[in-house]
This record gives structure tokens, C-alpha cells and sequence, in this order.
């Protein structure tokens, strides 16, 4: 195999048939820009990898006796207002643990009566609010979610009890039979009447609950009246007020799409005997987590360890508490392992989903179609509880205008509260929906013009340099959009004909949102490597939840000190502060603290190799370039460290960011951008409104491809997303806040046949101030995808589309009286 | 609105609450031999679960996939067979009923990510591969076969391309093996 571009060639990772790889044969067969198989491929294809479903107590305690702290924690943990425990029963091994949750949006609720409950065999305990000896409101960002339901449920699917039994059928059938006493109260789901003033409030003013979630700068209307419901709100005006002759306006929604990733929660907590806990568990942040559940339990952090449990899947969904305190709270009650595994429609109740949206758009332009004024008006239905409502609004705020230059701009952008179910987290964060309003506006303009869209877009592009409309922070680092768009459209279209009696639309959109936190937030994560003779072992906090963080860390490790036999500890709370795998920042923020270690290890080797007469680590490749062989690496590490183990803990800051201004609402917020464009082409059949997704391309830069292989599943896994957002995913709520999604039959994630060509498109414009210029790239796909497909649909119908996903009826070419609701 | 106490219809009493009837369930697990007890309303995806052989199990409503395994040889949704059903049956999960070749390709593609739908689809694909391998060769065919296997990571065009290969791989030794092509020659089958 001749050298790769890097200049390096040798023994590289073999792809387990035993051939080289042979896809990116001209590439790096180790370190940055390898295509490695992920270490933990084979065992999650044959059934070998343990999720945090497969858990139970054995696993994690070996072969240890009952335990028999079960007696003296019953008593440490027995309150008055406790709704009481079947003393009878000895603490087993393991106990199950089953959540009772609110059958209604909004109610009163007067009481738990657990009788019934604790008469089921094997019944242990039924936990509730007044059993939380620390804080009873935990959140991501703002601390005013219950822990469980006290006083008032306020909204469908909250937490109001938590039923344990020694087996999973006792504690299903103590739920069952757990009787909240509820007194219905009108929930209010509309979140345009949330948001008048005057609206009644969702949490009672002076309630914590109602604690502003940190600047509520602008929160006030502009005749002073507030609703009480506002979570947060961004209000950003600048210009001269001019606007241009030519104008459209619209109303675009998004709906409330769910994370849907396919291992539903679990998790297993252990007593430590001392009021501590150890918590395995599927999460995207360790110590966050660590800390909300220390705060419930009214313990030190250092008094629970949280280890992550194999990860089905995340995408934003597994940010905010769900099963962790209940299952902690019920070790420490029983004295005994206690798990929980949800089912769907429980997963589905139980995490935020993206936050639906109502985004009123103005744009106007001068008849050449330059972009004079944007107005936006954008209000995300946050439901009762903050979660991560307040970093949403920000980034719907600051990238509603897009990638385009507009002199004039008034975006307002609101997070309210209703009695519908919690919004928060899920990959795009936002971005999805501001993508999807200001594509959409500009499609609609280029109507009104006459003009083709995406010349309309060309001429409206920002260059690389140039301030964003919104922040104004300059758009640097990064390819321009045109060079995106250019990459994405010069992909040959579908060969597939268009099938008789169908029509096919072909629609483009551009996606930009940031990477990493920013806003002013410093954004870093410490990692350490242990070398010693045998190889290098990497110990980082940043839970793998399939995105491969941990494939891309041993590849940025290798690439300094070459093909080193590497191991990895689970991630746990015992390794240094990581911060989550969200904002598509872990690829950046551990991968630099990564990058960090492997510097100082490889100079801590060369000062060994130098006292001991021993050549220096290779670390330029060699004295031929070529690595050694893994073989004369391990003896190389052998006769450096002989029986010596080196660790060193390091840890990376991304650039820092500014807050928001409070006076302008602008500001340099954010430390990069992820830049995409994609063409959807879509076959619809306009006799019965049924859309076919043909072919989705999707380019973007993303810095540099630490993994070709896995960076493609990115770009493609988000580009499915979107079009799953665009086309058939909801979860439906109904008039009374009842959300009635119950599985994967009426909750429609794309199957193989709907996502039938994604095409990824690669452009690596490395980021200098990042280390080995690497940018995140996960969300990046989800930007823009559901903007492009509903462009794809309006061109193929001729209807408006104005809200996602479409409904056959939205698709039809002569409109029926059928109500929306119907589809799919 | 109403001031009545709202109570569930559904919910039962006390008195109803008495022990689970039980089953006992003969199974052999990847050649390894169970005999579990489990309530009648047990599904094979529970007991295979309590015998430590667990399956993901993505919706236990014969809607993801992600726990199909072999029952005598035919691949089933294991959370949509009964357990009792299931009594004296072999069963082969991933552990032992997944194609090697097959694992090893769709691990290089990058066809797992989270993984979670990744037994079940390893067992449905190699079961397929082995009984027609030609009626793979053909990615839109792929595509129809993995309609019963949602999977949220990859879009699906990892696992596509690596069947695909493993597919026209089988198909190519079967030739030079001097064998007529097993069933399912059809790699023109359109997409409804």
C-alpha cells in the first residue's frame, strides 16, 4: 500500500475479514483520518455487548451474597409521610423498580394510595415525593422539575410514584395498582395562549417552580404586559427599520419530534451501605447527572458514582433525569440493587422531545431579490418544566436569519410553559427549526420573485468573514455556504425515473448551527492516559452513545503516538469532568484534552527513552516515516517503562466564547459553526397525498475527518432524522394534553424503504483554532434535512406545506375538508 | 371540569392482587440447555432475559426487530412469542446464529453505531443469506427484507452496502463451486 497523504503507511488496523480497508485506500491507516472499526462493533453486532437493559445486579457484584443491608436501610429509610413498605419481605439480591405516572396533563394531585400496592407479592415499597430527603426539583439547567409529582401533575406521563418489587411483574402490578388521587384541572396546551398576558400560569408565581431560568432578558411584551409563562426569551433589533418592496410572510411549525433512540432507559443503582450510591446507567453526562442525583438525595456528589451502562442511542434524549434518582432513591431506601427498564410508550413519556414550533417569518427584499429586513417571531413550546428550553432559544434565536446577509433584522424568540409534554434536548437543538422557517421563507420569496431558489440563495449568501445577521458574530473557520451549497448540488441526481401517475419536486436548503457550548459558557473536558508496558489505556468521562467518541479518541491518541495497543475504562464519575456528549462538542472538547495527553505522554516516553540509551519515540513516524509494527511498539513501551505504569491527566478548554450582549442581544457567542446544504428529491402521488423520499444529499464541512467511516453514518443517520421530522415524525398530543403516541406502530421512524439514498458529502476545511483543526459535526445533518425534504414536497405538490411532518392531506393535489390530524 | 375524584377504570383491587400463576419453560439457549420458571404472561424475550441470554429489546411490539432470534431455525420477534409457547424449542440468538462474514462486513462499514438494532437484524440477514443468498444481491431487495428492523443511528446505508457485498461474496463462491444458485435469483424486484 503506498504512503497515505499524510506520509505514513505501515501496519494498520485491518478490517476484521482480514483485508486491508479498502474504501479510503489514498487515507491515514491509523490516528486522524483512518477509517477504523469501532472497538466495540463485533460484540454489539453478535449479541456480546451489555446495554444498560441487559444489567442486573450479578454483573456489576459478582457472585457476592444477599445483601443484608436491606434491614437497617428500611428503618434509615422510613419517613411519616411515607405511604408505607411491606416490612415482610427481605431485601433480595435485586429488586425492580416500576414508575406510576400522571394519566392527565394537569390535576391536583390530593394524595397516594399505595394499600393495594404494597398487598402484590413481592410488593417493597412505593416511593413518592415526600420520600426525597434532598432537593425535589432537579433540571439540566434550571432546578424546577420534580423529582416526582407534589401537590399539582402538570403535564401527561409525569413521574408521581415509584413502585418497587422483587420481581418486574410484582412491581408492574403494584403500579397498576398505585392510586394517585387526582383532581382534574384544565390543562393549557395552546402555547400561543400560554404566552398572552394574563395567561393563567402554569407553576404559581412565587413557586420555585416559577424561578426565571437566568436572563429572561426581553421577557416583558412591548407594552409591558408578561405572560407568566415565559421560560426564557431573546429579543435581538438591529438596523435602520428599512424594509423592501417586495415581502412574504408565513407561519411555519414544526412538530414534536422524539429522540426515539431504540434502547428504551434503564439502569441499575447499588446501596454503598453508608447512604451512597453507585448508578449504572445509559446518560450523555456523568457528572451532571452525579450532581442532580447527589442534590435529591441530600448527599455529597462524592457519595454517588455513576458508571455508564452500554448506550443505545441518545441523540439529545438522555441529557435530563429520567430513571436516576427514582432508582437511587430506592437503593438507598431498600438497602438493596434495584433496576428499571422502561418500555416505549413509558421511553416516549418519560424524555423531552424536540420543542415544537410556531415561527412567524417576514422577509422582504429589493427586486433584484437582495435581502432587505427579516422579522421573526418564534415561540417553542417548552411544556411545564425548563430542561433545556433556555440553550434552545438561543440557538433558534441566533441562527432564524440562516447563513444569509439581512441588513435589518427583529428576531424575538420565546420558550413558553403549557401542560404539554416537556420539550428539550434532541440533535439539531434548535437549528433544525430555524433552518426550517428561514428555507422555507426564502423559498417563498423566490416565488414571489419569480426567481429560482437557489439562485435567490447564492445572492444572499454570507462570505466567509462576514457577520451573521443575527449576532453578528463573523462566520469564520469554516467553508462559506456557497462552496457548501456548491458541493451538495454538483451531486448527480437520482437515476430512478419518476414513477406514472407521480409527480417529483426537488428541493434545496442550507443549515448552520454552532458546535460546542458557548454563549460565554467555558466549555472544557479533562481526560487521562496510563501508559505502561503493555499499551496505553484512556480513561475519560465522555459517555459513547454510539457516536463513537470513543473510536475518534483512540484515533487523535494514535495519531501522536502512533498504532499503540490501546484499552479504555468504562466511562464513570471516578474519570475527570468531560462534560456531556451534546452540542455536538466531544469530538472537539475530550479529543483536544485527548490531543493534550498524547503530547505530553509522547514527550514523557521520549525523556525515558533518552535516559535509558534507547532511541526517541518514533513520534515524526519513524526515521523512514513508517511506523514500527504494533509488535516493536509494545517493545519499545516495554524497554521504556519496563514495569513502571506513566499516566498523565490533561485537559482542553475550547476557545472561549462572549455572553450574550444584554444591551445589542448580539454578541461573538459561539466557538465554530457546523455549515450544511441539502437537495431532497421527493416522488408525491397527488390522489392520495403519499410522499416517497427518493434521494437526500447532504454536504457539509466538517472540519476534518477524524473517521470517513463513521463520519458518513453521521451525516446519513441525521440526514433520516430530518427526513423522519419532515415526513412521519409526531408525537401527537391531543386537545387535553394527552400525548398518544404508543410505540413504533403510530410513532413512524423511517425504515430502510423510506431513507432509500443519502448521500453524504464531505468538505474538510480544517479549523485552525481547534485542536488538529477538528469540529463537531453530529447535529450538523439535522439542520438542514427537514428544511430540504419540505421543499422537496412543496415543489412536487404545489401546497404550502407550512407545518412538519406533512400529512397526506397537506400532499393532495385538489384540498379536502379532512381535518389535519388525519395521515400517515 | 369536574371536582370527582378521578379514578382509573382500569385499576383493580387488592383482592385481585395474589401471586402469578407460573410456567416452567424448557429451553435450549445457543445450545445450552434452561429450564426457567416464568408467569404466564411471560414472552420469550422476558425469559430469555432471565436465563442471562438477554436480546435488546427495542418495543416489545413486534414493531423494531431489534429482538428477533432463531426459534427451531425460523426467525421470530422474541418479544411476540409467548414463553410458554416457546417450551422445548432451541433458540439462537446473535451470539450464535450470526453469518461471520456477514459481522465482519457490516463492521467495517460502519453499520452499527448504538448498536441496539444490531443482533436482531444480524440474525434475520444471516438466516436470509443463508437460505437465499442471490435474493440479496440486490439493494433495493436489502432494503424490502429490512423493513421488519428499524434502526435510528445509520439510515441504514452501512448495513445495505455490507449485505449487498456479502450477498454477490456467497454468490460468487456458490459459482465457483460449480452449484446452481440457491432460490430467489429475483434481484429485479421493484420498490412498491
Amino acid at each position: 500500500m503506498p504512503p497515505g497523504p499524510t506520509g505514513r503507511a505501515g501496519q494498520g488496523p485491518e478490517t476484521a475479514t482480514g483485508e486491508a480497508a479498502p474504501a479510503h485506500a489514498a487515507r491515514a491507516t491509523f490516528g486522524i483520518g483512518a477509517p477504523d472499526t469501532r472497538a466495540d462493533a463485533v460484540a454489539k453486532l453478535t449479541g456480546r455487548f451489555r446495554y444498560a437493559t441487559d444489567l442486573r445486579a450479578r454483573d456489576v457484584l459478582g457472585r457476592r451474597a444477599p445483601s443484608r443491608l436491606g434491614d437497617q436501610a428500611r428503618h434509615a429509610g422510613a419517613t411519616a409521610d411515607s405511604p408505607g413498605e411491606n416490612a415482610a419481605v427481605t431485601a433480595p439480591a435485586e429488586l425492580y423498580g416500576v414508575t406510576v405516572r400522571s394519566p392527565v396533563a394537569r390535576a391536583e394531585l390530593l394524595g397516594v394510595d399505595a394499600a393495594a400496592a404494597l398487598a402484590v407479592p413481592g410488593a417493597m415499597r412505593v416511593i413518592i415525593a415526600a420520600d426525597v430527603p434532598g432537593a425535589r426539583l432537579v433540571g439540566v439547567k434550571v432546578r424546577d422539575q420534580p423529582v416526582f409529582a407534589e401537590g399539582e401533575v402538570r403535564h401527561h406521563g409525569e413521574p408521581i410514584a415509584f413502585a418497587v418489587a422483587t420481581t418486574p411483574w410484582a412491581a408492574r402490578r403494584m403500579a397498576a395498582l398505585v392510586r394517585p388521587l387526582l383532581r382534574p384541572l384544565p390543562p393549557l396546551v395552546d402555547p400561543l395562549a400560554a404566552l398572552a398576558p394574563g395567561a393563567p400560569a402554569v407553576v404559581p408565581a412565587g413557586h420555585p417552580h416559577a424561578a426565571p431560568g437566568g436572563d429572561v432578558h426581553g421577557a416583558h411584551a412591548a407594552d409591558g404586559a408578561v405572560s407568566p409563562n415565559v421560560i426564557f426569551r431573546r429579543r435581538l433589533r438591529h438596523g435602520d427599520g428599512a424594509r423592501g418592496p417586495v415581502a412574504v410572510r408565513a407561519r411555519w411549525r414544526t412538530g414534536r419530534q422524539d429522540p426515539a433512540f431504540l434502547a428504551p432507559e434503564a439502569g441499575l443503582a447499588v446501596p454503598d451501605g453508608r447512604g451512597g450510591v453507585r448508578l449504572w446507567v445509559a446518560t450523555q453526562d456523568l457528572h451532571h447527572d452525579r450532581d442532580q442525583i447527589a442534590a435529591a438525595l441530600g448527599v455529597p456528589p462524592e457519595a454517588v458514582r455513576v458508571e455508564l451502562a452500554g448506550v443505545g442511542g441518545a441523540f439529545g434524549g438522555r441529557e435530563d433525569m429520567t430513571l436516576h434518582i427514582h432508582l437511587c432513591l430506592a437503593a438507598v431506601l431498600t438497602g438493596a440493587p434495584v433496576r428499571a427498564v422502561y418500555g416505549r410508550a413509558e421511553s416516549f413519556q418519560a424524555h423531552p422531545s424536540r420543542h415544537p414550533a410556531i415561527m412567524d417569518y417576514e422577509l422582504t427584499a429589493r427586486p433584484d431579490g437582495t435581502f432587505v429586513s427579516l422579522r421573526a417571531g418564534i415561540v417553542l413550546d417548552g411544556g411545564p418544566y425548563a430542561s433545556t428550553s433556555t440553550p434552545v432559544v438561543g440557538i433558534v434565536h441566533f441562527f432564524a436569519a440562516g447563513p444569509y446577509q439581512v441588513p435589518n433584522v427583529d428576531v424575538t424568540t420565546t420558550a413558553v410553559r403549557t401542560n404539554n409534554p416537556v420539550a428539550g434536548a434532541m440533535r439539531g437543538f434548535g437549528a433544525t427549526q430555524a433552518s426550517f422557517g428561514i428555507e422555507s421563507t426564502v423559498d417563498l420569496l423566490a416565488r414571489e420573485l419569480g426567481v429560482d431558489p437557489v439562485d435567490l440563495r447564492r445572492r444572499n449568501l454570507l462570505v466567509p468573514g462576514e457577520p451573521l445577521a443575527t449576532s453578528g458574530q463573523p462566520l469564520v473557520g469554516t467553508a462559506g455556504p456557497a462552496e457548501v451549497l456548491a458541493a451538495c448540488l454538483a451531486t448527480p441526481m437520482p437515476a430512478r425515473p419518476v414513477a406514472p401517475g407521480r409527480r417529483r419536486g426537488v428541493g434545496v436548503a442550507l443549515g448552520i448551527k454552532s458546535a460546542g457550548l458557548g454563549d460565554g459558557r467555558p466549555d472544557s473536558a479533562g481526560i487521562v492516559l496510563r501508559a505502561d508496558r503493555d499499551g496505553v489505556t484512556i480513561v475519560s468521562a465522555a459517555p459513547e452513545v454510539g457516536q463513537g467518541i470513543g473510536t475518534a479518541l483512540r484515533q487523535i491518541v494514535q495519531e501522536q503516538l502512533g498504532p499503540v495497543p490501546l484499552r479504555a475504562e468504562a466511562p464513570s464519575t471516578d474519570a475527570p469532568v468531560s462534560g456531556g456528549s451534546k452540542a455536538s462538542r466531544q469530538t472537539m472538547a475530550s479529543g483536544g484534552a485527548a490531543a493534550a495527553a498524547a503530547s505530553r505522554l509522547l514527550a514523557e516516553l521520549t525523556t525515558r527513552a533518552h535516559a535509558h540509551g534507547l532511541p526517541c519515540w518514533p513520534a515524526a513516524g519513524g526515521p523512514d516515516g513508517r511506523w514500527p509494527a504494533t509488535g516493536p511498539l509494545t517493545d519499545l513501551l516495554a524497554a521504556v517503562l519496563g514495569d513502571e505504569t506513566v499516566e498523565v491527566r490533561e485537559s482542553y478548554t475550547l476557545p472561549a466564547t462572549e455572553p450574550v450582549n444584554p444591551a445589542t442581544g448580539r454578541g461573538d457567542i459561539h466557538i465554530t459553526f457546523q455549515l450544511t446544504a441539502h437537495r431532497a428529491v421527493v416522488d408525491v402521488d397527488p390522489e392520495l397525498g403519499t410522499a416517497e423520499l427518493v434521494q437526500l444529499v447532504g454536504a457539509q464541512d466538517v472540519g476534518r475527518a477524524v473517521n470517513p467511516t463513521q463520519l458518513a453514518g453521521q451525516l446519513v443517520g441525521g440526514a433520516a432524522q430530518g427526513a423522519g421530522l419532515a415526513l412521519t415524525e409526531e408525537i401527537r398530543v391531543d386537545a387535553d394534553g394527552v400525548a398518544t403516541a404508543a410505540g413504533f406502530a403510530d410513532y413512524l421512524v423511517p425504515t430502510a424503504l423510506d431513507v432509500p439514498e443519502i448521500v453524504p458529502v464531505v468538505i474538510e476545511h480544517p479549523d485552525d483554532r481547534l485542536p488538529h483543526g477538528i469540529r463537531g459535526v453530529g447535529e450538523g445533518s439535522l439542520a438542514s434535512s427537514p428544511a430540504a425534504v419540505a421543499a422537496a414536497l412543496r415543489a412536487a405538490s404545489g401546497r404550502p406545506v407550512a407545518a412538519v411532518p406533512a400529512a397526506p392531506a397537506d400532499l393532495l393535489a385538489e384540498p379536502v375538508a379532512v381535518p389535519h390530524a388525519v395521515g400517515v | 371540569m369536574t371536582d370527582a375524584i378521578m379514578t382509573d377504570a382500569t385499576m383493580t383491587t387488592a383482592t385481585t392482587a395474589v401471586a402469578e400463576p407460573g410456567v416452567t419453560v424448557r429451553l435450549e439457549i445457543d445450545g445450552t440447555g434452561h429450564a426457567l420458571e416464568a408467569p404466564l404472561c411471560a414472552s420469550l424475550l422476558d425469559v430469555l432475559d432471565e436465563a442471562g441470554a438477554p436480546v435488546p429489546a427495542g418495543c416489545r411490539a413486534g414493531n423494531c426487530g431489534s429482538c428477533v432470534v432463531l426459534l427451531d431455525a425460523s426467525p421470530v420477534p422474541a418479544c411476540l412469542v409467548p414463553a410458554g409457547r416457546a417450551d422445548g424449542a432451541a433458540v439462537a440468538t446473535a451470539r450464535t446464529a450470526a453469518d461471520p462474514a456477514l459481522v465482519a462486513r457490516l463492521a467495517a462499514a460502519g453499520a452499527t453505531q448504538c448498536g441496539y438494532c444490531s443482533p436482531g437484524l444480524v440474525v434475520a440477514l444471516s438466516h436470509a443469506l443463508r437460505v437465499a443468498p442471490a435474493a440479496l444481491a440486490h439493494p433495493d431487495a436489502v432494503r424490502e427484507r429490512l423493513v421488519g428492523h428499524l434502526c435510528r443511528c445509520t439510515g441504514y446505508a452501512a448495513i445495505v452496502s455490507a449485505v449487498v457485498a456479502t450477498a454477490a461474496a456467497m454468490a460468487d463462491a456458490e459459482a465457483e463451486a460449480g452449484r446452481p444458485p440457491l432460490a430467489g435469483t429475483d434481484t429485479t424486484l421493484d420498490r412498491p
